[in-house]
Parts: structure tokens; C-alpha cells; sequence
């Protein structure tokens, strides 16, 4: 429970509201939600990342220290966010993981040559999901050392 | 002797031929002159001899009055001095004598000087001398000289010296006349000669230059006798002329005679007496004269004697000799080998056949002996030979002869026992009979090749005696018959038993007519061999008219030619196939004419047969496709002897369609090519088919691919409804698991189940559209590893289960690896899945085939070299029936209670194996497990090898 307290700023894109509601709540029983942010496509996670828009006042888009993506989304989709995220010279340090249904080895391979950090499906049992997103949690926020903040 | 001259000059070469003539020319020439040179130096020795008489009588005359003169003188002094006149009439008469002396030798030369005149002076002069000589002796006598009387003598017997001195003046004149005369008489006789010289010149080369060549080697032989003769009888003729009359110069003309002898014919003997006598009568008027006329008349006469007394004699003789001789000349060159043999059988006498046949010469055969020669008659046997030849009088035998090259020949001997002159010859006439035993050779092969050339050709022969019935059969004719020739009658009734009973009636009525009316009959019948067997025949016979001691007869063939009626009936049948065929079936000649054209092509082109027969096939073409035709179509095949070609073809109606034509060269029976021979095939359709049908494939194709994508494109979305179902299933069950009733869990439990199976569902759809729309590239593949990482896969489920999966040694091939994985899991997790229940599940995976898991077929690019693999279950098995059904997507033999699956397992190993050019199959029993081979190709086609 230790890890609740610690501050962990986590972006979610995903357009299905119903993965996000689960995704919530795997991780909420992972303690992993204490600022958890949410976009449902890829024009609001760059306006999201960029303070465009909705976000230009900036309080309400911390800078993340992860971000879950999903890569089947409408206007723009995971693949192109990530290629953009990851050609960015700041943003580019944040660590990226795929979470999708897509099983495809092309969408695999495609979202590491962009520069993935992770790729995981979304598992279809909500345990296993708690599970997958304790793993993430455990390993991106305890033992990896990530680049710091601002510079 | 000159016959033996002339004989012997007979074989003398042109060459010998002119030294010869040269020669006589030379001779007979220098012996004219010579004779000319002695006559005018005799005559002018006669003259000198005659002027010396001359000079001296009227030296002597001057003497005399010389004499007188000083008489005279002393007449005048007569009576002065008497004593004086005593001596003088001495010195006169001493003169008168020596005028004596001369008018003697002046009357020897009468002959030389034969004129009246000089006769007449000379005798005077004679005269003169007399009385001359008697006053000097009566001078003597009287011793009273009257010297008045004696000058007037002296003085006459001075008129006549003189006279005599001119007469031998003009004599001299009129001799050098006469000499003249005789030169010129010589001269025409040398133009005479050289006449006959050019005349005989000219004849020889006509003679050896022309006649011998165009005549051949007969006349040549005579050409030297007769220029021999010509020359004589030139000879002579010249002789005779230039010797006097009274030389029997004629007598010569014998040898011409004789010379003639030697000619071929009577004629030429008589002809050359003829000559000599005509030259004999003609050397009586052109010689010089000389001798009395009756010695030279019996001369000539004795001469013509001769002559024709030789010519006689010499054709006697030459008859007899010529019969001698041709009887000698036909032994000789009889064809046949005659040889004379003593009693010792020594050859005595042999014939130019016997030296030229035996190859011996005429020296050496009579230097030998029979047994030498004739094989068949040794030493010791020959007296026994003799004295059968001597009782018989001559038989006739064959035996072997030998020839000196060894060449041994069988010949007929006919002796005949001869006596001659007392002496016992034995004439034996050998004839060389090699050629008379060949031909027999010959006969006898000839009838063994015509039994032969029967058998062949089932052609059999027959001979009928309608008057007795008789038959005479050659052997095929029996083997037609399917009789044997030494058991069976050969009469007529034998073989007409074998013919057919319903054409026994035509042929007796055929037979019958062809013996009443002597005509040749031609009939096919049936006839029934004794096996039962039923041939075809064809017979033919004709009428042989009788002859004086034989009846008429029938003869004739029967031909077995069921064979052949049979090819024929095929063959029919087989042109009339072709002509009825519904594709069109053309011949031509090599030029591209049509020599046949059947019921399919008119039906085709249109053109009947009657149109085309004789024109150019590139009646067919279209006018642009004419070039194509030639290069295209008749040159490859002229090329390659058959071509397969699609072309343009153009119908009667003008309208154009496309036909395959399929051609061959038509050879002889040699390969010769003589036409060619085309079918054709009208393909507008089958061209129109093709290419529906390729727009079909393309259509399929494309929906084929978007079904694909439809496919992976749905299972990807349906996963998504699916997902949630399930997680919010589980959140149900998880949160509300205390609201719900047991119903409600029951529910929940049957929904989430539902759920997960339509997931997996989805899944292995998924996996299945994957092979073919997410395709990697055939890469080197060991299967060893591939199978190891399914086991370790699997490791959960075999350890759950308690089975055994073994692997024996696997091939590398090129492959799709991810594939080759769901491969052989697919097949091992549904080994294990269906596996009986009271046993454990053994798997056994091994590569199989002979050498190695490698078969390699003969013949084949290494391309098409395959291994099987193959997975053994001990499991539950199935009928074999299912064998196929099983590879069917979404089909199951099982209840999902019973066996958990989606049924497309083994549907997606009967793809991926397909994808990779192989196959899949099983095999099986209830209760007895099952065997799945998969049959992959060991390397993948260039065209799909992405390296």
C-alpha cells in the first residue's frame, strides 16, 4: 500500500469506455490510480501531452510517467501517437506500452520499430488484468530507474 | 620358201613392215641402175673397138699406096733397075694381109653396126682385099707387077675406106641415136617403177592405216603378203623389161604365184596368175630385143606354163591342207575341253579349251597324265578305266576336275576310244558343268523358295483333273485346308468337303462352267477346316487345253485371305472413323495441296471434298495469316516432323475462328516424308472459355482476398464484444457472486463458458484465415527444434495427462516456421486430446520414408523431393470413413462434452500442409489410434523462396 502514496501520473488512451472503466478499476485494486488521467483518442492524448486545447492550461495535464496506449482508436490512431511520441525530442522519455486486444505479430514488431517501451494484450479475465497492471506498476515505478521529471 | 617368208612376215608390225619395203626398194633400184651403167659402157667400148678398125685399115690403105706409089716409081725404072722391083710386091703383100686382118675384125662388128649400107661397104671392102690379096700373089706369081692394075685396087679398096670411114662416121651417129632411144626406154621403165613404188606406198598405208583399223585383226594378217606380191611382181616386171628378150625374164612370176598361195581365197591365187600372165605377154612388146623370136616365144611361153602349172599345183594342195586344218582350227576352238590320251593315260593332244579351262599350257597337259587332273580317276583305277573304255567303245560319266589354280569343277566326261594308223587313242570331251549343277542348285531352291514364298503369302496351289477327279496340292494348299497331305485322298471330293456348305453349290457351278467353257474362274468362298475353324479364300484357276498325252486340266491358286480381308474391313472401318470424325482431319503433299479432307473438315471449313481435293491449304488461311502459316505451321513441322499450333483459319463463309491444329509429316515406309496430315480443332469456344475463366479467377480471386480480410477483419472486432462479455462476467461473478442465486450462477457459469469457447472459436478462425493472408517467407526450418518448443509448450499438458510424446530424428526443410509450429502442435495437443480413457496418451513423431526421411523419386528436380511426417496416437481412433471429413473446418466427430475443440485444428494442419505444396492424410481404426502423415516438400519452389 506503500505505493499508493507515491504520486504515479499514469495516461491512458483507449476510445472504449468499457476498457477504460476496467482499466480503472484493475488499477484502483492495484493502487495504482491515484492520478490517472484518460483520453480517448490520439488527437487528445497529443493535445493532452502538447497542453493543446482542452488542456492549454497545463494544471490539468501533468506530464506522465506512463503511458498505456491503446492501438485501435479513431482520428488518430495508437501507432501514429506513438510515432509521433517517440520522434519527439522531450516526449520521447516517456516510457510507452502498448495495451490492446491486437494479438497481430505485424502490430507487434510495427510498435517496437517505433520505439515501445512495452507491448501487452488486454487479458480477458479482470484478475488477470488486476495482475498485468500490478506487473506494470511494480515494474515501472519500483524497478526501473525512469529520467527525471523536468530538466 | 617365200611362203615361209611371207608367213613369217605376217605378224610384222608397221614398223618392220616399212624397213622390209624400204629395203626391196633400195635392192631392185641399185640393180636397175647397175644394169643401165653396164649396157652404155659396153656399147662404148664396142665404139672405141670399131674406131680403132677404122683408123687402122686406112692406115693400112695409106701403106698400100704408099707402096704403090714407090711401084710406080719403079715401073718407070723398070728397065734401069730390075732387081729393085723384086722386094716391093713383099712390103705390099705384107700390107694387103694386115688389110685382111682389119676387114675380118671389121666383119666381127657387123653385128654392132647392122646397117644395109655399112653391110654392103664392108662386103666390098672384103672383096677389094680379095682381089687386092690375089693381084699380089700373082705378082708374085708372074713376077710381073702390074701396077696400073694395082693402084686402080688400091685406089677402090681407098674409096671404099673412106666410105667405110663415113658410114662408121653416120653409123657412130645413128648408134648414139639408138642409145638414146634405150635411155629413154629406161627412163619411162623408171617412171614405170616409181609409179608402182607410190602405188604400193600408197596401198600399204591405206591397207595398215585404214582397212586394219576399221576390219580388226582378220585382214591384217594379209596386208604384208599382198604388198609382198605387189612388190614382186613389180620386181619382176622391171627385171623382164630391162633384160633382153631373149632372158626368160617371166619364169620369176612363179614366186608371185606362190606368194598368193598364202592368201585366204582361190580367187586371189587365180587373180595373181592372171597378173603374172598378163606382165608376161606385155614383157614380150616393152622388153629389148634380143635372141632369136622362137626361143623367145618358148620362153614366154614355158613361163605362162609355169606359172599356171604352180598355181594349179599350189590350190591342190592348199585345198587339202585348208580342210586338214579346219578340222584342227574346230578341235581347238571347240568350247569344250578335248584331250587325246595314250593307253598309259598320258595326254597326247589337247584342245586350246582343255589349256585355257585347266589353266595350263599345251606343253605342260601333255607332259601329264588323267589322274593329274581328273579327281575321280586315281592311278591305280585308270587300267581299269582303259579297258572299259576300249570294250564300250566311249561312255559318258560326271567327276571332279582340277585346274592348276586348284579350282576344282564338276564336269560330264564323254571318252571315246580311237585307233589311228594303228596306234589306241582315247579322246575324251570334258564339258565344265558347274553352271548345269547350279542351275539345278538353283531349281531345286527355286521350289524350295516357292513352298516358301506359299507359306507366306498363305497362297497355295492346285492341279485338277476334272476327267478322274485327281488333285495335286502343294503343301500350303493342304495347310489351308488344315489337311495333311499324306493321310488324306487328294481328290476333288476331299477338298470339296471342306468348303463351307452354303458356298459348295457356287463353286461347283463356278467349276463347272470353267470346264465347259475353258475359262479362267476367280471365286472368294468359305471353307471349314477340320478344327472347325472357318477361313476365307480367294481361288483362281484357269483351263490348261490337253496336250497329246495328257488330259486338260485345271490349275490354279487358292489364297488364304482372312488376314487380310480382316486388316481390310479394319482399315475401312478406320478411314471411315477418320472421315467421320467430327474434327476436321486434312492431308496434303509436301507442297501444302489437299490430298484428303474428311467429313469433319467440311463440316468445319465448309468446302466440300469434291472443292478441295488438289487445292492449297492456304485456302484456309486468312490472307494475313499466310506468312504465319508458312513459318509457323509448315516450317516447324517440316522441321520437327509434328507441330502443335493455334492459328486463325478461315470458313467457306468467310467468317475467321481459331482452331489448334495438330500436324504430322506422312512418311513412307523408308521415313520418306510424302505429305503431311493436320487436325484441327475449332477452339473459339474453348478460346472464349478460357478467358471467362480466367476473368472468373480473377474474380475469385479478388473475393476470395477481401473474404480474407473479412475474416481476420470480423474475428478481430467479434474479439472485442467478447472480451468484454467475458470481463464483465467475471466482474459479475467476482462482485455480485453473493446477489445471485445458485440459478443465477448457474447462468453466469453456462454464459462465461459460452463466451470462452467463442473466443477460442475466434482465435483458431483467426489462425486458420492467417496462413494465407499473413504469409512468412519459407525459411530452412529444423523441425527437430520446432517439435522440441512444442513439447516444452505442451510440457503442462502431457505432465496433466500422464502421456509421452516421442521424437525421432526430423528433417530440416524450407518452410514457414510459425506454421510449422501450429502444425505439430495442432497435431500433438490433438493426440493427447483424443486418447483413450483408461490408457496414458504415447505420441510418437518421426519422419518416414526410405533413405532417410527423404524420398527421392528418379527423374524428378530436387524441387520435388518430399518427407513425411508422421504422428502416431494410441488414442480412441475413428472409422476411416471420417478420414477425410475429419480435415473439415468446424467438423467433429465428437460431442463437445465428450472432447473440448472448435473443430478447425485439424483444418488449419490441411492448410498450412497445402500452403506448402503437401498434404495431409489419416489413418485409422476405432479403438486402435491413429497415424496422420503429412507429406511436406523438402525445398519450396524458386518462385516463392524469400530468403
Amino acid at each position: 500500500m506503500n505505493n499508493s502514496r507515491k504520486l504515479v501520473t499514469i495516461l491512458m488512451a483507449d476510445d472504449d469506455a468499457d476498457d477504460r472503466m476496467i482499466t480503472r478499476e484493475a488499477l484502483e485494486e492495484a493502487g495504482l490510480a491515484n492520478d490517472l488521467h484518460m483520453v480517448e483518442d490520439g488527437e487528445e492524448l497529443m493535445d493532452y501531452l502538447h497542453h493543446r486545447g482542452k488542456y492549454s492550461n497545463g494544471v490539468s495535464s501533468p506530464r506522465p510517467s506512463l503511458i498505456l496506449l491503446d492501438l485501435n482508436m479513431p482520428k488518430k490512431d495508437g501507432r501514429e501517437a506513438l510515432r509521433e511520441i517517440k520522434n519527439h525530442p522531450d516526449l520521447r522519455r516517456i516510457p510507452v506500452v502498448v495495451f490492446t486486444t491486437s494479438k497481430a505479430a505485424t502490430d507487434i514488431s510495427s510498435s517496437y520499430d517505433l520505439g515501445v517501451n512495452s507491448y501487452m494484450t488486454k487479458p480477458t479475465k479482470f484478475s488477470s488484468l488486476v495482475e498485468a497492471v500490478k506487473g506494470l506498476g511494480k515494474y515501472w515505478f519500483e524497478m526501473v530507474e525512469l529520467p527525471p521529471k523536468e530538466l | 620358201m617365200i611362203k615361209a617368208l611371207a608367213l613369217r612376215f605376217r605378224p610384222a608390225s608397221a614398223r618392220s613392215l616399212i624397213y622390209l619395203m624400204s629395203g626391196i626398194v633400195v635392192l631392185l633400184g641399185g640393180a636397175a641402175l647397175a644394169f643401165f651403167y653396164w649396157q652404155t659402157s659396153e656399147f662404148r667400148k664396142l665404139e672405141t673397138l670399131a674406131n680403132g678398125y677404122h683408123l687402122a685399115t686406112l692406115d693400112a690403105c695409106a701403106s698400100i699406096n704408099e707402096e704403090l706409089f714407090l711401084l710406080e716409081k719403079v715401073s718407070d725404072q723398070k728397065s734401069s733397075t730390075q732387081a729393085n722391083g723384086l722386094v716391093l710386091p713383099n712390103q705390099i703383100n705384107s700390107s694387103a694381109h694386115i688389110i685382111e686382118k682389119r676387114t675380118d675384125h671389121i666383119l666381127l662388128l657387123q653385128d654392132t653396126f647392122r646397117q644395109p649400107e655399112f653391110q654392103a661397104t664392108v662386103r666390098s671392102l672384103e672383096a677389094r682385099t680379095r682381089q687386092l690379096l690375089r693381084l699380089v700373089a700373082a705378082e708374085e706369081a708372074t713376077e710381073g707387077i702390074v701396077p696400073a692394075l694395082l693402084q686402080r685396087e688400091v685406089a677402090s679398096l681407098q674409096v671404099v675406106t673412106g666410105q667405110l670411114q663415113r658410114l662408121h662416121a653416120s653409123s657412130y651417129k645413128e648408134a648414139a641415136a639408138g642409145l638414146t632411144t634405150q635411155q629413154q626406154l629406161n627412163t619411162r621403165n623408171l617412171f614405170i617403177f616409181v609409179g608402182v613404188l607410190l602405188a604400193v606406198g600408197f596401198l600399204v598405208i591405206w591397207r595398215i592405216v585404214v582397212v586394219t583399223a576399221a576390219k580388226g585383226s582378220e585382214e591384217k594378217e594379209y596386208g604384208p603378203t599382198v604388198v609382198l606380191a605387189i612388190f614382186l611382181a613389180g620386181g619382176i616386171f622391171l627385171l623382164d623389161l630391162l633384160a633382153p628378150l631373149g632372158v626368160a625374164g617371166a619364169v620369176p612370176y612363179v614366186a608371185l604365184v606362190l606368194v598368193s598361195l598364202s592368201l585366204p581365197h582361190r580367187k586371189h591365187t587365180l587373180a595373181a596368175a592372171t597378173f603374172a600372165s598378163v606382165l608376161t605377154v606385155l614383157g614380150f612388146f616393152l622388153s629389148p630385143a634380143g635372141g632369136t623370136l622362137w626361143v623367145v616365144l618358148a620362153n614366154r611361153g614355158l613361163a605362162l606354163f609355169a606359172i599356171w602349172v604352180t598355181a594349179t599345183l599350189g590350190l591342190l594342195h592348199k585345198r587339202a591342207e585348208q580342210a586338214l586344218r579346219f578340222t584342227q582350227v574346230a578341235v581347238d576352238h571347240y568350247s569344250d575341253l578335248a584331250l587325246w590320251m595314250t593307253p598309259d593315260a598320258r595326254f597326247f593332244y589337247v584342245n586350246n579349251a582343255a589349256c585355257r579351262i585347266l589353266g595350263y599350257s599345251r606343253e605342260e597337259l601333255t607332259s601329264m597324265k588323267v589322274p593329274d587332273i581328273n579327281l575321280d580317276i586315281p592311278e591305280e583305277t585308270w587300267p581299269k578305266i582303259w579297258s572299259k573304255i576300249k570294250q564300250s567303245g566311249g561312255f559318258t560319266f560326271e567327276a571332279r576336275v582340277r585346274t592348276k589354280g586348284g579350282r576344282i569343277f564338276p564336269a560330264e566326261v564323254k571318252t571315246n576310244y580311237v585307233v589311228f594308223q594303228g596306234k589306241e587313242y582315247n579322246c575324251s570331251l570334258i564339258r565344265d558343268i558347274t553352271e548345269r549343277k547350279r542351275a539345278e542348285q538353283a531349281l531345286r531352291q527355286s521350289e524350295a523358295s516357292l513352298a516358301e514364298a506359299q507359306r507366306i503369302s498363305h497362297l497355295g496351289s492346285w492341279q485338277w483333273n476334272p476327267s478322274d477327279g485327281s488333285v495335286l496340292g502343294s503343301a500350303e494348299l493342304y495347310r489351308i485346308f488344315g489337311l495333311d497331305p499324306e493321310r488324306t485322298p487328294s481328290d476333288y471330293d476331299t477338298f470339296m468337303d471342306r468348303i463351307h456348305p452354303k458356298d459348295r453349290t457356287a463353286l461347283e457351278q463356278v467349276l463347272n462352267d470353267a470346264v465347259q467353257e475353258k475359262k479362267p474362274f476367280s471365286l472368294e468362298y468359305r471353307i471349314s477346316r477340320p478344327d472347325g475353324s472357318v477361313r476365307l479364300v480367294l481361288s483362281q484357276g484357269e483351263h490348261m487345253p490337253a496336250k497329246k498325252d495328257q488330259p486338260s486340266w485345271m490349275v490354279g491358286t487358292v489364297q488364304d485371305i482372312t488376314e487380310r480381308k480382316r486388316a481390310e474391313e479394319a482399315l475401312r472401318k478406320q478411314a471411315q472413323i477418320i472421315n467421320q470424325i467430327h474434327d476436321s482431319v486434312v492431308s496434303t503433299d509436301l507442297d501444302g495441296y489437299v490430298t484428303s479432307w474428311n467429313k469433319g473438315a467440311e463440316r468445319l471449313f465448309g468446302h466440300t471434298t469434291e472443292e478441295m481435293l488438289g487445292k492449297h491449304i492456304a485456302e484456309l488461311y486468312p490472307p494475313e495469316e499466310h506468312t504465319f502459316l508458312q513459318n509457323q505451321v509448315i516450317a516447324p513441322l517440316k522441321r520437327n516432323g509434328e507441330h502443335e499450333v493455334e492459328v486463325r483459319m478461315r470458313r467457306k463463309s468467310g467468317k475467321d475462328f481459331f482452331a489448334h491444329l495438330s500436324l504430322s509429316l506422312l512418311r513412307d515406309s523408308n521415313g520418306t516424308p510424302t505429305g503431311m496430315i493436320g487436325y484441327s480443332m475449332d477452339i473459339t469456344e474453348r478460346k472464349r472459355a478460357e478467358e471467362n475463366l480466367q476473368a472468373l479467377a480473377a474474380r475469385l480471386q479478388q473475393s476470395n482476398r477481401e473474404l480474407q480480410s473479412f475474416a481476420s477483419v470480423a474475428a478481430h472486432d467479434l474479439q472485442e464484444p467478447l472480451r468484454k462479455i467475458l470481463m464483465f462476467g467475471d466482474r459479475l461473478q467476482a462482485k455480485c457472486h453473493q446477489a445471485l442465486t445458485d440459478q443465477g450462477r448457474d447462468y453466469m457459469d453456462r454464459m462465461l463458458n459460452a463466451a470462452a469457447r467463442m473466443q477460442t472459436l475466434i482465435d483458431n478462425l483467426l489462425a486458420f484465415s492467417r496462413v494465407t493472408t499473413q504469409p512468412q517467407p519459407f525459411v530452412p526450418v529444423d523441425l527437430n527444434a520446432v517439435a522440441r518448443e512444442v513439447l516444452s509448450d505442451l510440457e503442462g499438458r502431457i505432465v496433466q495427462e500422464g502421456g509421452r510424446v516421442k521424437i525421432g530424428k526430423l528433417p530440416t526443410i524450407e518452410a514457414d516456421r510459425t506454421q510449422m509450429r501450429q502444425l505439430l502442435q495442432n497435431l500433438i495437443s490433438n493426440a493427447l486430446k483424443f486418447h483413450r480413457k483408461e490408457e496414458a496418451p504415447v505420441v510418437r513423431i518421426r519422419a518416414q520414408s526410405p533413405g532417410g526421411g527423404v524420398r527421392r523419386r528418379a527423374g524428378h528436380s530436387p524441387g520435388n523431393e518430399f518427407c513425411q511426417i508422421i504422428v502416431e496416437d494410441n488414442g480412441i481412433g475413428f472409422d476411416q470413413k471420417y478420414a477425410d471429413r475429419i480435415f473439415g473446418i468446424f467438423q467433429r466427430l465428437h460431442g463437445r462434452q465428450e472432447f473440448q475443440g472448435t473443430g478447425i485444428g485439424l483444418a488449419l494442419c490441411r492448410r498450412i500442409a497445402e500452403r506448402h505444396g503437401g498434404s495431409i492424410t489419416a489413418q485409422s481404426k476405432p479403438g486402435q489410434g491413429t497415424t496422420f502423415t503429412v507429406r511436406l516438400p523438402i525445398k519450396q519452389h524458386q518462385g516463392e523462396k524469400v530468403a
